[in-house]
């Protein structure tokens, strides 16, 4: 299958990346030059690759590449090893209140330690099997099971918490701590 | 399989059904038909997960990502060298720079901002984007990137992630109690937006961008007011950046708040 055109390829994928981006590099800025610089390394050598159907995980691996190689030194990796671990059915059902929105998702992705936060991410945008994450994050696929446990548990903890509170909107704040690459 | 096992796989499992005939989950999806509890824990995943998925793949990208990519993509590509037009084109290309080279020895000229050269675009799209973004903080449809009631906090928070910020800012606006600041993209360049609550409990925010994005930059000194889609706002360039303070209370709250500043 041939290779579709630049356009076509950004108009496919350049949302969804953007979405990845964001949620690992924090700030709007930052993402959107991540995105931007995945699509210029594409341009400059994408014509190498003869599969189309391979576009999207070459994108998507290439931006994760990028970004570890930015951020190498702020990452944090855990200790333990996950591999072997089985989720626990929760004693009550969690619901996603109707007040939470994407930047919500986001804002609560990003507090959640880059290791779970990405394949978190790429299963929530849908576009890949939890193999075909395992390929783009370099990790086994029982890894990214496990992250995936472990993660959204985490994200959905937070979630729950958020849609208790109105502390996202504007309103005064009598002392609050200063915090950075998150409001509350 | 027990039912652990099931829910470990089933945690896997997309929830818009991309998953529903890999071979991988046939088995726990039938393990979740036999055990009620299982199915039952199975269908809320389901259900947070379509929620959680609907509401990330509903943010937007920047407005002009998708032209700064293909315009970008456009310079980045390859082409065969090899061609007789292209062999011209290189030598012609070598031969301007070389002159250019000349050229900049002998009026040397710097680029302070180290911004990707972009064309300027007008202020009012530049107000127009500033505007939205600050609807959606004020909505609670975006977040801060860091948040602080003292303004220092933040202006050393975003000149540390290379966002454009006044060190000085005008007098009574540097005295008020801010809430946070955002950093967005637009037109590539990095642009910052603080919050504040103004002295009668309205919302004051100022925005900031480098002034060469902006092909009609305000003025420098005294700045300019004007109203735009019910938002008041007063406009005026600094230390080469193009400000705005904006709020949605009356005029003659920017006025006071400027009134004592002293304008460089």
């Amino acid at each position: 299958m041939a290779v579709p055109d630049f356009e076509k390829i950004v108009d496919a994928h350049y949302e969804p990346l953007y979405r990845f981006a964001l949620s690992l590099a924090r700030t709007e800025h930052a993402a959107a030059d991540l995105t931007q610089q995945t699509f210029f390394l594409w341009a400059s050598r994408g014509h190498q690759l003869r599969d189309a159907a391979k576009v999207k995980s070459w994108l998507f691996t290439t931006l994760y590449r990028e970004f570890l190689s930015l951020h190498r030194r702020d990452l944090r990796f855990p200790q333990a090893d996950l591999d072997g671990e089985t989720a626990e059915l929760p004693a009550e059902p969690c619901s996603i209140a109707d007040s939470i929105d994407g930047a919500a998702v986001v804002a609560a992705l990003q507090q959640i330690d880059e290791v779970y936060r990405a394949p978190l991410t790429l299963f929530y945008l849908e576009e890949f099997s939890y193999r075909e994450i395992a390929d783009v994050l370099g990790i086994p696929a029982g890894t990214v099971m496990s992250r995936l446990s472990r993660g959204k548990a985490m994200l959905r903890k937070l979630l729950l918490e958020d849609s208790g509170t109105a502390a996202r909107k504007i309103v005064p704040m009598e002392q609050p701590p200063f915090s950075k690459g998150g409001a509350q | 399989m027990t039912s652990k096992d099931a829910s470990f796989l089933l945690g896997a499992c997309r929830p818009n059904g991309a998953d529903a005939n890999d071979p991988e989950f046939a088995e726990a999806l039938v393990q979740a038909e036999r055990d009620p509890a299982l199915k039952a824990w199975f269908e809320d995943q389901l259900s947070a997960d379509t929620a959680i998925a609907a509401r990330l793949k509903s943010l937007p990208a920047p407005a002009d990502l998708r032209a700064r990519i293909l315009t970008g993509g456009r310079v980045s590509r390859p082409r065969p060298w090899f061609s007789t037009q292209h062999f011209w084109a290189i030598s012609a290309a070598i031969t301007l720079m070389a002159g250019l080279a000349s050229w900049y020895v002998m009026h040397p000229a710097s680029n302070p901002s180290g911004e990707v050269a972009t064309t300027a675009l007008p202020a009012s799209e530049w107000q127009d984007m500033a505007m939205a973004t600050l609807s959606q903080l004020v909505a609670g449809k975006a977040t801060f990137d860091a948040q602080s009631p003292k303004i220092a906090d933040l202006q050393q928070w975003l000149h540390e992630n290379g966002s454009p910020v006044a060190s000085a800012l005008p007098g009574s606006v540097q005295q008020m109690q801010s809430l946070g600041c955002k950093i967005i993209s637009w037109n590539g360049h990095p642009a910052s937006l603080i919050c504040f609550h103004g002295p009668n409990g309205e919302l004051v925010h100022l925005a900031m961008v480098a002034r060469a994005a902006i092909t009609n930059p305000p003025p420098e000194g005294q700045p300019l007011y004007a109203e735009r889609n019910g938002w008041r706002m007063a406009c005026w360039s600094q230390d080469g950046m193009a400000m705005m303070l904006l709020t949605k209370a009356p005029e003659s709250q920017l006025r006071t708040l400027l009134a004592l500043a002293i304008m460089p």
